[in-house]
């Protein structure tokens, strides 16, 4: 997924946490149960007279079948987008690889040594519960930068590997 | 092609939507359907294989995400053709 440098060890993969991604999924589900709900409201006399009055059933289920389709795609869209999207703690670095729909993808790196300082903010009724929130990263050079690991598991796990990790690098590695 | 019979009764939106929805013209949706898919299909599929999803795990996507994919297409196609 990313290109490594020569003795680089991986020390995490970091991802969104799952609770993100079933929410968009729940989305997905609610969506396409909402077309039977609807024509189930609808009397059964509403078609009575006009054009395609006779076909109406196979009418709706060829147009059913066609919206089941695209939120079909769009559910494994959002699962690429979600897995794609990930966060490497790395013995030397910390690299962002942001995948922002199918067609944009941005790389980040900041390397351990410049990490100025690493802040953790849980967000929410659900963060709480759930233990996930976002890990900022500051870090000193030419300009100030921050990576923000977003709506991580475990933040707090995360936050510590990360300090350690740049406080003292070539242990670490060992 | 059948010629839909509009009822004189019906505004102008019955009349597009008796229009719309000719036999051929559902099976032109289902064609722009495919088509579609098999657009999204390509893009999901690069970037499965591109960004080292990981053998095991591709194949697994890729059989639900078919498998899924063609029986929706093949029930979308079954109520085009009872159309």
């Amino acid at each position: 997924m990313i290109g490594l440098e020569q003795g680089e060890k991986v020390l995490a993969v970091v991802r969104r946490h799952w609770f993100l991604f079933a929410l968009d999924i729940g989305l997905l589900v609610i969506l396409a149960v909402v077309p039977p709900i609807v024509i189930a409201l609808v009397p059964n006399n509403a078609f009575v007279g006009m054009p395609i009055s006779g076909q109406a059933d196979e009418l709706g289920l060829f147009l059913y079948c066609l919206w089941l389709l695209f939120l079909w795609v769009a559910i494994f869209v959002r699962w690429t987008d979600y897995y794609l999207d990930i966060w490497v703690v790395t013995d030397r670095r910390v690299i962002d690889v942001e995948q922002k729909g199918l067609f944009n993808r941005e790389i980040t790196t900041a390397s351990l040594e410049r990490i100025q300082n690493v802040t953790i903010n849980v967000r929410g009724l659900f963060a709480t519960l759930l233990g996930f929130g976002d890990v900022e990263i500051e870090t000193a050079g030419a300009e100030l930068h921050q990576i923000v690991i977003r709506s991580a598991n475990n933040p707090e796990r995360v936050k510590e590997m990360i300090l350690h990790a740049s406080r003292a690098p070539a242990l670490v590695a060992k | 092609m059948e010629t839909p019979v509009f009822a004189p009764q019906f505004g102008p939106s019955a009349k597009l939507l008796a229009f719309l929805f000719t036999p051929q013209a559902v099976h032109y949706l289902f064609l722009a359907a495919l088509i579609l898919f098999v657009i999204a299909s390509t893009v999901l599929l690069y970037h499965w294989l591109r960004y080292n999803v990981g053998m095991f795990r591709t194949v697994v996507v890729v059989a639900v995400y078919f498998g899924g994919g063609f029986l929706l297409l093949a029930a979308s196609y079954s109520a085009a053709l009872l159309f």
